[in-house]
């Protein structure tokens, strides 16, 4: 990405953290699905929640973002305590996520996906978005006026992409995006990732793949049983190899 | 005074109408606005019989509640797979066919419908015609006794047990070896036949049948008296009949409006009424696994009660017996197993067996079709191919609640307990006694959950709801929970409700326990807990199966490890040999 | 000699289809982005009808101005039944709301049309709307109101497309309705989308009964038959397909409803329609589940990992 195009939230090192999880608790009815929860995220960082199926990870980002309800514990974005948020908070704060399915709006084409994603700002701020997202994906354009329902997933997971970008988030939250995908297009959806991340995009990777989470994150949380047993940095963890990692799963 | 015995007559009579529809809609949980449409069918009935057939009053009112018993049963049948919005839907459209029925075919007298040509007479039993309303009282109590007897002895016995649980959570009871359909079809014949009773009575009361006695309006005036009067509750019934028929007469004598207007006003206010009900007792209306507890924050897990299961002082054989004495230690044998969605393969030639006094864990990545196998075994999709062969005998293609019945039984995700009723009355549920006549019908089992101990040998049906109180109490024994025994399932911790849960299978007697992530959302305490039930489940001879995610906690249950990926199975083994396989690490971490 | 009676029938059949078309697509359109089951459909139709016709024999109001105002009663109407009788009660119910709603939209119907019929009595009113003149295309007759209905419906089927399809609004509520939950995400209020889509729906449903009102009589009862066909209507033509998708199913309604008359008489013709919503029902319990799934906004559809 060239850098004219880059995205506003430059890392700036020494700065304080952009997000902080205090150990928060949260589930659905009586069935808990996070305990004593935390972790922080530095700007322009890229971590990777991993575990196993189950083990709370996609519940963790539902409760950053405002989607699910925090039974314990405290959660604060760029200085802002968040409790009981809404969504739509969240994205007026300056978080985006990319749930791990139904990402896209099936019915409409790529071009109204992008349009509805950026409903709400002023004409020019979307003209400007969308330019920047035909720039990046040029898929978008060749394929603007098709039926987001009609495309690979791969295909969809570049404009669930570019939908989430169309608000020049800091923060993006990614629940499984290899989820259904051959590993050349992992691959290929990862490297986008990395360019985000150059430009300055803080990002949350959940993962059950974890090479792929690897390529992208420079600190991993694993997760079990909603549980956070292990905080490490990507090499570190990388260095473990296959059979560490099943004993942590 | 001839004014007030109108009224109680009236009470009455829409006092059939609510009792019955309180067994449909307060116990089944199936929400009906047709009521008043059967009753149209037992009047007309009755009309027409007594004046072009010179039938006397007991013919037609037999022939009535016989023939709007019929009409439900053929309602029923579509209705039964039906979600509740669209059953009232369907409840609806019911309705409009037969008023437009009734109101169009000339013999029926059109939209004035048909006059009575004589009174109501009893006979052989004495008084005569009934001509005033003073005459009607004796009768009438008799019939409402009539109907409470019957839909009482229905509610509150195994049988309504059987309906609540149909009525809070329809899979979970046919997932323990219920046949929820015939339920289903019987409890809506009879409830209609007892409105079509009272639609002859009503017939005969006003000495007219036409459209309007029997419209839409009046199936929601007697579903709002129901409501009112308390759904799950008889006497509320009653109560509800009366409290709602009086509101005419109030506004006319005590507020002086005159019957037009009170009439409307009425109506203005059963409407209001219906919102207003509906705001401060919508759980008066959830037939499905709906919690009364959902917003409330729940408490810090309460600490782990004793979990006894070294020591329990009844011997485990008297608790679990098992089925049939084998010789062949594989209890369930699946071969070529297949099942694909739409040209998706969800699960393609899997063969695997499991042992008796062994557990079996399903692992793999997201999507390999874990559930999927589960749901094929228990009867809950249909395999496109191969066998399965429980105890020897394929049970491809049964219904889940015959396969239940044969031996495997599954539990859930998200634990699928009947949150309104108690402990003791969820583990009650999964227990019965089959027997091999054909005349305990429908559940072919002994006691009050079949038609005929339930109203013609009330001392067995006594002894059987008492042996299997006993059952059920020696289950909760066994994991400790015997202090919760009369609490709501529904206020117990989350690890408790999975003991329960989990002691209501072994209370089936099903030797194939398949179980759905057993260890997941409980708080940290409760794991070795739960771990430990399952594990005394293996030894005491079940065969377990088990899908978990948590590697962790397959190592430390499972005797071996079944691999799946992406609907095929690609390796057995213990966990130590799978997890050294590097090929299978690749398939479960992923690869870039 | 039959052919001139069939070709009578089927004109008929469009005519009345277009205005089935036009409530099929307003009830459609709210069923399909916020899921309720809007009975009280039959109460705004009743009281835009019963506002215009009072307007005019009371006030002495011209129609136009009258049928002004009877449209705006109608939105706000609906709009408030969206916003203080389904919305409160649909957070209370989770899971169930589907059921509550539809029980409560049937009492606050009740309520209305026994208000209405307190206050304005069950006597049958007129409501004059365009001028009614003859018209003939060979032996074929009708009038000029069926023409002013077959156009308007038409074109506002044709608008609301438009709308749906080229607009900022439009592309909203086609995202809240195809994905709740993605559009909750994209930081869409979903209440703030059912309310406009009340609106609209009910200046549509609004314009139904003010035409029902003029062609017929303006009865309390007037929109029990308008409303179950626009349930029916709505179901056959999909809800989450275009608005000309469900105006062509309320069209083939019409057609099938009058040409039946050629066999039965009238009073069974509206059998045929509640014997097509019982077939319907008893045909599709999987595509239900999907539809029901669809239309269950409240709840989340993400899944855990």
């Amino acid at each position: 990405m060239a850098p004219s195009d880059t995205l506003p939230g430059q890392p700036a090192p020494g700065s304080a953290p952009l997000l902080e999880v205090d150990n928060i608790d949260a589930g659905y009815g009586r069935k808990r699905v996070l305990t004593d929860v935390s972790l922080t995220l530095g700007r322009g960082e890229a971590i990777a929640i991993v575990g196993h199926n189950g083990a709370g990870k996609s519940t963790l980002l539902q409760a950053v973002f405002g989607l699910q309800p925090i039974w314990q514990g405290a959660l604060s974005f760029d200085g802002n305590t968040l409790a009981g948020h809404s969504a739509r908070r969240a994205v007026d704060l300056g978080m985006a996520m990319i749930p791990s399915e139904r990402f896209v709006f099936p019915d409409l084409t790529v071009v109204d996906n992008l349009r509805v994603s950026a409903a709400g700002l002023s004409k020019a701020a979307r003209s400007a978005s969308l330019d920047l997202a035909h720039g990046h994906f040029p898929i978008l354009r060749e394929r603007a006026g098709q039926l987001a329902g009609a495309m690979s997933g791969g295909e969809q997971r570049m404009v669930s992409l570019a939908m989430a970008l169309m608000r020049k988030p800091r923060l993006l939250l990614l629940d499984e995006p290899s989820l259904g995908l051959s590993p050349a297009i992992v691959e290929q959806v990862m490297a986008r990732v990395r360019d985000l991340v150059k430009a300055g995009v803080s990002v949350i990777l959940v993962e059950q793949n974890i090479p792929a989470a690897l390529s992208v994150a420079s600190r991993v949380y694993v997760m079990r049983s909603g549980h956070i047993i292990l905080q490490e940095a990507a090499e570190q963890f990388s260095v473990r190899g296959r059979e560490g990692w099943w004993q942590l799963f | 005074m001839d004014y007030w015995w109108d009224i109680l007559n009236l009470v009455l009579i829409f006092s059939i109408f609510t009792i019955s529809l309180n067994l449909l809609v307060g116990y089944t949980g199936q929400v009906s606005v047709a009521h008043a449409a059967f009753g149209a069918v037992g009047g007309y009935l009755a009309a027409y019989l007594s004046t072009r057939a010179d039938c006397g009053f007991w013919t037609v009112l037999f022939v009535g509640a016989v023939g709007a018993g019929a009409v439900g049963v053929v309602m029923s049948v579509p209705a039964l797979r039906l979600a509740p919005e669209y059953l009232v839907l369907l409840t609806i459209a019911v309705s409009s066919i037969v008023l437009t029925i009734v109101g169009a075919v000339p013999m029926l007298g059109g939209a004035y419908g048909m006059i009575a040509d004589r009174a109501a007479n009893l006979w052989p039993l004495p008084g005569g015609d009934l001509l005033y309303p003073h005459q009607w009282v004796l009768p009438l109590i008799g019939f409402t006794a009539i109907t409470y007897l019957v839909c009482h002895r229905m509610g509150e016995s195994a049988w309504g047990r059987t309906l609540r649980g149909i009525r809070d959570d329809e899979v979970a009871t046919r997932a323990l070896g219920c046949n929820v359909f015939a339920y289903k079809v019987i409890v809506f014949g009879l409830t209609s036949a007892f409105a079509g009773f009272g639609g002859v009575l009503l017939y005969f009361y006003n000495q007219i049948a036409s459209p309007s006695v029997y419209g839409l309006n009046v199936s929601l005036k007697i579903f709002a008296m129901t409501i009112f009067g308390g759904l799950g509750n008889f006497a509320g019934s009653i109560l509800g009949a009366a409290v709602l028929q009086l509101l005419q007469p109030m506004l006319e004598k005590v507020v002086r409006l005159d019957p037009g207007h009170a009439f409307l006003i009425q109506l203005v206010i059963y409407g209001l009424g219906l919102v207003v009900l509906m705001r401060m007792r919508p759980e008066g209306l959830l037939p499905e696994g709906a919690s009364l507890w959902r917003w409330e924050r729940p408490p810090r897990a309460q600490p782990p009660s004793v979990v006894e299961t070294s020591a329990p002082a009844i011997s485990p054989v008297s608790i679990l017996p098992s089925s049939v004495n084998e010789r062949d230690d594989a209890i369930l044998k699946v071969r070529g197993l297949s099942k694909s969605f739409g040209g998706i393969h969800a699960v393609r030639g899997l063969d695997f067996d499991l042992s008796r006094g062994k557990i079996a864990a399903l692992i793999g990545p997201n999507g390999a079709g874990k559930t999927t196998v589960f749901n094929l075994l228990t009867g809950a999709l249909r395999p496109d191919a191969g066998t399965i062969e429980l105890h020897g005998e394929d049970v491809r293609g049964l219904p889940p609640n015959r396969i239940a019945r044969k031996g495997m039984v599954r539990s859930f995700q998200d634990v699928r307990l009947f949150g309104r009723m108690t402990a003791l009355e969820n583990v009650m549920l999964g227990i019965r006694e089959a027997t091999p006549e054909f005349w305990r019908w429908p559940s072919g089992t002994k006691g009050g959950e079949n038609l005929v101990d339930l109203f013609l040998r009330p001392a067995e049906a006594a002894r059987v709801e008492e042996r299997t109180r006993t059952r059920a109490f020696e289950l909760l024994y066994l994991v400790g929970l015997t202090n919760c025994a009369e609490m709501p399932a529904g206020a117990l911790s989350y690890g408790q409700q999975k003991l329960v849960s989990f002691v209501r299978l072994l209370g089936t007697g099903a030797d194939v326990l398949l179980l759905d992530e057993p260890a997941s959302g409980i708080d940290s305490r409760w794991v070795d807990g739960i771990l430990d039930v399952v594990a005394f489940m293996r030894d005491a001879g079940k065969t377990i199966c088990i899908v978990e995610h948590s590697l962790h906690v397959v190592e430390r249950l499972a005797d071996t490890a079944i691999f799946m990926e992406l609907g095929r199975i690609t390796a057995q083994g213990t966990i130590a040999e799978l997890t050294s396989d590097p090929r299978l690490s690749e398939v479960y971490f992923g690869t870039v | 000699m039959w052919f001139q009676q069939v070709a009578q029938l089927a004109v008929a059949g469009v005519i009345n289809g277009s205005f089935y078309g036009l409530v099929g697509v307003s009830f459609g359109l709210i069923l399909g982005v916020t899921g309720r089951f809007h009975y009280a459909f039959a109460l705004v139709f009743t009281l835009a009808a019963y506002v215009v016709s009072v307007l005019e024999s009371v006030a002495g109001w011209p129609a136009t101005l009258s049928a002004f105002v009877g449209l705006a009663v109608a939105v706000l109407v609906g709009v408030a039944i969206e916003e203080f009788v389904y919305r409160p009660l649909a957070l209370v119910s989770g899971k169930l709301s589907l059921l509550t709603v539809f029980i409560s939209s049937l009492g606050v119907t009740i309520a209305g049309i026994n208000l209405i019929t307190l206050v304005w009595t069950s006597g049958s009113r007129s409501l004059g709307l365009v001028s009614l003149v003859p018209l003939h295309v060979g032996n074929v007759s009708f009038t000029s109101l069926d023409l002013f209905l077959v156009a308007t419906a038409w074109l506002l089927i044709a608008a609301l497309a438009g709308v749906l399809r080229g607009t900022d609004l439009g592309r909203t509520i086609r995202a809240v309705r195809g994905n709740p939950t993605l559009a909750r995400i994209m930081g869409t209020d979903p209440a703030r989308i059912y309310l406009v889509v009340f609106a609209i729906g009910s200046l549509l449903c609004g314009f139904a009964g003010i035409l029902n009102g003029a062609r017929f009589a303006v009865l309390p009862d007037m929109g029990d038959r308008p409303v179950m066909f626009a349930f029916v209507v709505a179901f056959l033509g999909g809800t989450r397909r275009s608005p000309f998708a469900i105006g062509l199913a309320g069209l083939f309604i019409g057609v099938i409803e009058s040409l039946s008359g050629y066999w039965v008489s009238p009073q069974w013709t509206s059998l045929v329609v509640f014997s097509v919503l019982f077939v319907y029902l008893i045909l599709h319990p999987v595509d239900l589940r999907s539809l029901r799934q669809a239309l269950s906004p409240e709840r989340s559809e993400i899944r855990r990992a």
